[in-house]
C-alpha cells in the first residue's frame, strides 16, 4: 500500500522521515504547479479555499501516480481544515478513486497522531510495527523539519542582500539535502551548523538599505510557494528581508500542548499580544496573525504582509482588525487576497509600492530621528 | 434604557428569546427595520476585504441605531464546548465590530441563547446597569420557555398541512441554508413568498428540526461544528425520511466559507436520490429579484416534469 499526503510546504520531510522508520512506500506529492491548480480547481466546489483546491489537486496528482491511501492533516473548530477530509473524500469517490483514508488531528498530536498511527497500523492494515520505531520516527521528523526551518530562517536574513543573486538559494538547497540524508540527531546537528557555515561564507552587501518585513496570514499561503507566488523571493528582489512567523514545527509544538517552545514564544505569545484586539481566539490563525502585527511593531520590523485566501472566514476577521492595529501602532501592513485567478503581476505591483513606501518612511524617520529602525542579521 | 437589536445575522433564530430576555430585565427593546436594498447599498461597505451580504448588512443596521439606542447587543456564541458554535465571521464580529464602528453605538457581547443560563459575561455586563443574578436567571428562564412554545409553532407550520391552490399539483420545497439568509428579506430574494405564490409548500430547517441546531451532526463519520450547517444537513436528512420533499433548494449567499463545504454535500446527497432536482441560488449585492424568479420558475418546470413523470408509471 503505497501512501501519500498533501503536499505541504516541507510537511514532507517530516512524513518521510516516519515512512522511513516505518518502512514504507510513500507516493511523494509533486511540487504544486498551475497543472497541480487547474486539476484541483476542476474537482473542487466554487466556493472552496485556494488551499483546498490546491490540496484536492495534490491528492489526486498523487493517486494517478500509484498511492492508495491518503494521510490528510484536519483539526477540530471552526476553521475549514475541519472539513477538509470530507469535502476531499467526497470529491475523490465522484472522480471515482477510493482508496485507504487516514486523518491527522491536528489539534491534539498526541490524541490525533498516535492513535491514528496505531489504527493505522495495527487495526486496519494489520502491520506489525513497534512502538519503538513509530516514535523515533515521528521525534526524527520533528527534527529534521526543525533543522531545515532553522536554516530557511537563515537563509531569509541573506536573501535580500547577497551579491550574486541564487547563491543564498543554492546555498539552503544543498544544506537542506544534507540535513535530509542525515540519520542521526547529531549527523542532522552537524549537517545545520556546515550549512549555517557555508551560508556566512557567501558574499553579502551589507550596506545595502533594506526593510524588514513580517509575513503572516492563512498558513498554508504562508508556507507554501506556489500559493503566495513566491512571496519571499518577490520581497527580497525588492530589497526586502522577508521574515516568517509562522513556521510548522510551531503547529506541530502547539498541537502537542508544547506551544510555548515554538518560535518567538510560539502562537500562544501571539494570541497574548493580539488581547487588546481581539479578546477571544475565534480558532485557525486569526488571534495569532493580530498579535504577530503587535509583536511585529515591538521588534522594530518595518511592515508586514498579510496573505489570506478568498473568503477565509478567519482572515476577513484578522484583516478588519489588522487594519486598526495598523493605525494605532502607525504600522503599515498590507493584505493580500490569494486566489485560482491571481496574476503575478497583481502581487508584483502592489508589493513594490508596498516595500517603496516602507523605504521612504524609513528615510523620513532616519532624517526625523536619525534611526534606520531594524536592525541587520 | 435603551437596548439594540440588530434585524440580521442571528437574530433570525434567536430574535425573539433576546427580545423577551430584555424586556423582562425591563430595557426598552428597539430593533432595527428590515434594510431595504437602497439602504443596504447606500451603508455598507465599512468592512474590509470580501464577505458574505448577511454580515455586510450590519453596517446598516449600525448606523440606523446611532442616537437611538444607549447600547447595541451583539451576541458572542463562540464557546467550544457551548451548544452553539456558530461561523468564525459572526464568533470574531464583537471584535471587529469595536474597531470597525467606533463612530457607531456602544457595543455589548455576551453569550445568550436560550439552551444555555447565561453565564459570568452576561452577569458581568448585566450588574453594572442594576439588574441582579436573579433578575438575569429569571429573565432566562421566562424567555426560554416562550422560546421553546415558539418552536412548537414554527414546527407545527410544517407543509402538508393545509391544501394547495386549485388545479396547481402539491409541491413541496425544501428551502435550506443559513436561518439569516433565509429569514431576512434582503438577503432571501423573496424566495419562500415567489414559492409560495407559486402554489407551492416551503419547509425549512427551522420548521423540520428547530432544536437541531444545539445538536452536533455528522455526515459519513466527520462531525459537522457549524450549528447552522448542521441543522441544514439534519432537516434535509428529516424530510427525506419523513416525507419526501419534490424538490430542494440551498439558498447561498456569495463567499460564504460554510456554504462552500455544505453546498456540495447537498448535492452530492440529492444526486443519490432519484428524481429529486437541487437548485442553488447564490445571492450577493448584486442580486436582483428577477435572477431568483427566472431561476425558481425553471426549478418548478423541473419539479412538475418529475411529479409527471412519476404520476405515469
Amino acid at each position: 500500500m503505497a501512501g501519500t499526503y498533501p503536499g505541504i510546504g516541507v510537511m514532507g520531510d517530516l512524513v518521510e522521515a516516519v515512512a522511513e522508520f516505518t518502512r514504507d512506500e510513500i507516493v511523494s506529492p509533486l511540487p504544486n504547479a498551475n497543472s497541480t491548480l487547474n486539476l484541483g480547481m476542476r474537482h473542487s466546489p466554487e466556493g472552496a479555499c485556494l488551499p483546498f483546491k490546491l490540496i484536492a489537486g495534490s491528492l489526486l496528482e498523487s493517486i494517478d501516480r500509484g498511492a492508495n491511501l491518503v494521510g490528510m492533516i484536519t483539526e477540530r473548530g471552526p476553521c475549514r481544515l475541519g472539513t477538509y477530509s470530507l469535502g476531499l473524500r467526497l470529491l475523490l469517490k465522484e472522480a471515482g478513486l477510493e482508496g485507504g483514508w487516514v486523518d491527522f488531528d491536528n489539534t491534539n498530536v498526541r490524541a490525533g497522531y498516535i492513535r491514528r498511527f496505531k489504527e493505522m497500523y495495527f487495526l486496519k492494515y494489520d502491520r506489525r510495527l513497534s512502538w519503538f520505531d513509530m516514535g523515533r520516527g515521528f521525534v526524527m521528523g520533528l527534527l529534521r523539519l526543525a533543522f531545515i526551518e532553522a536554516l530557511e530562517a537563515e537563509r531569509n536574513c541573506r536573501l535580500a542582500i547577497q551579491r550574486r543573486p541564487g547563491d543564498v538559494e543554492t546555498c539552503f538547497q544543498e544544506g537542506a539535502e544534507k540535513i535530509r540524508a542525515a540519520r542521526t540527531p547529531w549527523s542532522m546537528r552537524w549537517a545545520l551548523g556546515k550549512a549555517r557555515a557555508a551560508m556566512r561564507s557567501i558574499p553579502l552587501d551589507r550596506k545595502r538599505p533594506t526593510v524588514r518585513v513580517v509575513i503572516t496570514g492563512e498558513v498554508y499561503c504562508v508556507i507554501d510557494p506556489f500559493a503566495n507566488g513566491r512571496l519571499e523571493q518577490r520581497l527580497a528582489q525588492l530589497g526586502a528581508e522577508p521574515c516568517r512567523v509562522l513556521w510548522q514545527t510551531d503547529y506541530l509544538l502547539h498541537g502537542m500542548g508544547l506551544g510555548r517552545l515554538g518560535h518567538l514564544g510560539g502562537r500562544p505569545a501571539a494570541i497574548r499580544a493580539a488581547r487588546p484586539y481581539m479578546a477571544d481566539d475565534i480558532g485557525g490563525d486569526a488571534a495569532a496573525n493580530v498579535g504577530h502585527a503587535v509583536l511585529a511593531k515591538r521588534r522594530g520590523m518595518h511592515g508586514l504582509v498579510h496573505l489570506k485566501p478568498f473568503a477565509c472566514m478567519m482572515e476577513f476577521i484578522s484583516e478588519n482588525i489588522l487594519q486598526k492595529v495598523s493605525e494605532e501602532l502607525d504600522f503599515p501592513i498590507l493584505s493580500l487576497t490569494l486566489d485560482d485567478v491571481n496574476g503575478a503581476e497583481r502581487i508584483h505591483v502592489r508589493l513594490e509600492a508596498f516595500v517603496e513606501n516602507l523605504f521612504r518612511r524609513c528615510a523620513s524617520r532616519k532624517s526625523r530621528l536619525g534611526d534606520a529602525g531594524g536592525k541587520r542579521p | 434604557m435603551k437596548v439594540g437589536l440588530l434585524n440580521c445575522l442571528l437574530y433570525y433564530p434567536l430574535g425573539p428569546y433576546w427580545e423577551t430576555f430584555f424586556r423582562e430585565l425591563k430595557f426598552d427593546v428597539v430593533v432595527s427595520p428590515a434594510l431595504s436594498r437602497d439602504e443596504f447599498d447606500r451603508r455598507r461597505t465599512r468592512f474590509a476585504g470580501d464577505i458574505c451580504l448577511p454580515v455586510e448588512s450590519v453596517a446598516g443596521h449600525l448606523d440606523w441605531m446611532k442616537g437611538r439606542v444607549d447600547f447595541a447587543f451583539i451576541p458572542k456564541l463562540l464557546d467550544r464546548r457551548g451548544d452553539l458554535y456558530i461561523c468564525p465571521v459572526c464568533a470574531g464580529l464583537p471584535s471587529v465590530i469595536r474597531h470597525v464602528f467606533a463612530d457607531g453605538p456602544e457595543v455589548r457581547s455576551f453569550p445568550l441563547t436560550p439552551f444555555s443560563e447565561p453565564g459570568r459575561e452576561a452577569r458581568r455586563a448585566l450588574l453594572p446597569l442594576g439588574r441582579s443574578p436573579g433578575d438575569i436567571r429569571r429573565a432566562h428562564v421566562v424567555a426560554r420557555d416562550r422560546y421553546a412554545a415558539l418552536e412548537a409553532e414554527w414546527r407545527a407550520d410544517l407543509p402538508g398541512r393545509s391544501p394547495g391552490p386549485a388545479g396547481v399539483p402539491p409541491r413541496t420545497i425544501l428551502v435550506l441554508g443559513m436561518p439569516y439568509v433565509l429569514g431576512d428579506p434582503l438577503t432571501n430574494g423573496n424566495l419562500p413568498d415567489l414559492l409560495r405564490q407559486r402554489g407551492c409548500e416551503v419547509a425549512m430547517p427551522l420548521n423540520l428540526v428547530p432544536r437541531s441546531m444545539i445538536r452536533r451532526v455528522h455526515v459519513a463519520g466527520y462531525p459537522i461544528y457549524w450549528s447552522f450547517a448542521g441543522m441544514s444537513l439534519h432537516s434535509l436528512e428529516v424530510a427525506l425520511k419523513e416525507r419526501r420533499p419534490d424538490g430542494v433548494i440551498y439558498l447561498s449567499s456569495f463567499a460564504c466559507g460554510v456554504d462552500s463545504v455544505v453546498v456540495p454535500i447537498v448535492q452530492a446527497v440529492c444526486r443519490r436520490c432519484e428524481d429529486l432536482p437541487c437548485l442553488t441560488v447564490t445571492v450577493d449585492e448584486h442580486a436582483s429579484a428577477a435572477h431568483v424568479e427566472v431561476r425558481v420558475e425553471a426549478f418548478l418546470d423541473c419539479v412538475d416534469a418529475g411529479i409527471r413523470k412519476r404520476a405515469l408509471a
